[in-house]
């Protein structure tokens, strides 16, 4: 797996020793980006803040020798990935998508990503991309909004998650293919069995 | 293809995830709404939480299930303590202290205190600094009982509604009575809430089976302003408290007759009582939202603090918002409770808060804006963080 080491020159020695102040600083500097990066991976926003703040935490706690490593920001990027999968995996996450299924699908007519404010922003188009991404594997979705949103390179994703390059491309490969799949009104292929949100 | 084209900002040199061709559409739409859909959020402060937290003890693993074995070890506190006292359904608010220390507190012990409510909680550590506020009580002095559901009326969605508080209250002989004296002697917590009843110099109780007769003087139905909502919604406040308090006494009953110095009676001139009735279905005349924490005015720690909520919503949505008492939105966000189609439930959420006075805001979610029904339906609590 390739390392990138340009993430550690441009670090190194930038950020104070003093684990307060580097959180304080790493905070300032990434928090809503990564919250935002957890939102789209869970959908679901305190589990997001609590998957970021674990991050933070543990970068807190071993401040020394990440900072030694030269990798803050990856590291915390690594850590909100792996933490929003963990979540995913706990029954809470869980249970309330399930709840937002269900009650979804007692009202044909209405999708279920209802955060309060963006009930009324959702267009009919970007709700469908929406779902569907949910729908995507955890790994696809995960390179997926690393490559989209982050604007990472292949390598910097399979860094992040793990994986070799060839991986990354596999999965980002499939993503975009399931989602065209997906979005596409003449091959209802994927098996959504969510009501569509077009009346 | 060359993905890059439209990505100016990626240095030359780094290599980027090659895709198949005719996706590039897909990928500028899912650009598009991953940006859109990130933005939608507005992530919460955390800062003062993630560094208190690094600076707590450290717990094997990581931070998250270490979250997870306080709210456990709360729980089984919460368990022990319910067994042991009127607490059954009793709302419990579960402080984390530090070093994932945990205490659930039940309620004041102080007979008659206003302030700090019945279900107010606080951490050991914290507790003892702020003495009375509140505590751990495993008895109360003799003459009060803790944990008494007490039923208010408050108008919301365009309706009188039920709303219920826990209160520590004068034992009259038992739940039942002391629950129905403290509905018309003592005032809600919430100034939102109200009680068409005036205080009754004697109310007595007569229980046969699951049949409940309850025989008010005519102190009790003395008030000469009571609209014929509020009249109807008043005898179902009687019967929901009545109930809840023969509940947590172990002898639950199913009917409640009310009878006025000993006969049936028009009450304010408007509802008719002396049947055996039952409860009504909670959709019809309770909150289809209540916060069950924080309580009125209650204090709590600094951190991370857990609101929790009880009603039903169109989709099991439930909005939220965390006010300054001057009125500036500190947080918002939603919960899912309920089934979303009609069926009561609880939830929870937790936001890091700065010390202040605070006011949270929970309602239910109406698509309608109003437009089907009364509108979306609210219960506020004002609290602080110390």
């Amino acid at each position: 797996m390739a390392r990138s080491r340009e993430e550690a020159t441009s670090e190194a020695g930038e950020l104070p020793a003093d684990p307060d102040r580097a959180i304080a600083e790493l905070y300032a500097a990434h928090w809503h980006r990564l919250v935002r990066l957890a939102w789209l991976l869970l959908h679901d926003q305190l589990a997001a803040e609590d998957a970021v703040q674990d991050a933070f935490v543990a970068t807190h706690r071993s401040w020394s020798s990440i900072r030694e490593a030269g990798r803050a920001v990856g590291y915390l990027q690594t850590s909100v990935v792996n933490a929003c999968r963990s979540a995913q995996r706990h029954q809470v996450v869980v249970d309330r998508q399930n709840a937002r299924e269900a009650g979804a699908a007692d009202v044909p007519g209405r999708g279920s990503l209802d955060s309060a404010e963006t009930q009324v922003l959702y267009a009919a188009e970007r709700a469908s991309m929406v779902r569907a991404l949910r729908a995507l594997p955890h790994r696809q979705r995960e390179v997926l909004v690393l490559r989209y949103y982050l604007d990472q390179s292949e390598a910097q994703i399979a860094e992040a998650l793990d994986i070799s390059a060839g991986s990354v491309k596999a999965h980002a490969h499939r993503g975009l293919a399931r989602l065209r799949a997906d979005l596409s009104p003449a091959s209802p292929t994927t098996g959504l069995d969510v009501p569509d949100v077009e009346p | 293809m060359n993905p890059d084209d439209n990505r100016p900002h990626l240095r030359p040199d780094d290599p980027t995830v090659e895709i198949g061709s005719g996706l590039h559409e897909v990928e500028a739409h899912l650009r598009a709404v991953l940006v859109e859909d990130a933005e939608s959020i507005r992530p919460g402060d955390r800062l003062s939480a993630i560094l208190a937290e690094a600076h707590a003890a450290p717990v094997t693993g990581s931070g998250t299930p270490r979250r997870w074995l306080v709210l456990a070890a709360a729980a089984a506190v919460a368990l022990v303590a319910g067994g042991t006292f009127w607490l059954m359904g009793r709302p419990t608010v579960l402080v984390p202290g530090p070093a994932g220390t945990t205490v659930a507190t039940q309620g004041s012990p102080r007979p008659s205190t206003p302030a700090p409510s019945a279900g107010s909680g606080t951490g050991a550590s914290t507790s003892a600094a702020t003495a009375p506020a509140t505590g751990a009580s495993s008895t109360a002095p003799s003459g009060t009982i803790t944990g008494v559901p007490v039923y208010w009326i408050g108008e919301t969605g365009g309706a009188p509604r039920l709303f219920r508080e826990f209160r520590t209250v004068p034992d009259e002989g038992g739940p039942i009575l002391s629950a129905l004296y403290a509905m018309t002697r003592e005032q809600p917590l919430d100034p939102d809430y109200f009680t068409p009843w005036a205080p009754s110099s004697r109310i007595t109780v007569d229980l046969e089976g699951s049949a409940l007769v309850v025989d008010l003087d005519g102190d009790t139905v003395s008030a000469t302003t009571v609209g014929s909502q509020v009249a109807e919604r008043a005898v179902q406040q009687l019967v929901y408290t009545a109930t809840a308090a023969a509940s947590i006494a172990k002898t639950p009953v199913s009917t409640v007759t009310v009878l006025v110095e000993g006969q049936p009676a028009d009450l304010w001139g408007v509802v008719r009582v002396g049947r055996p009735m039952a409860r009504a279905a909670q959709v019809d005349v309770q909150s289809h939202v209540w916060v069950l924490a924080p309580t009125e005015g209650e204090e709590v720690g600094s951190g991370r603090v857990t609101f929790t909520g009880y009603g039903t919503s169109f989709e099991a949505n439930f909005l939220w918002q965390v006010t300054t008492r001057a009125g500036a939105v500190v947080a918002e966000g939603n919960a899912m409770g309920g089934t979303g189609t009609g069926g009561f439930g609880e939830f929870e959420f937790q936001r890091t808060l700065p010390p202040g006075d605070y006011v949270i805001t929970l309602s239910t979610d109406d698509p309608s804006g109003g437009a089907e029904g009364g509108g979306a339906q609210v219960d506020t609590k004002s609290f602080t963080v110390r």
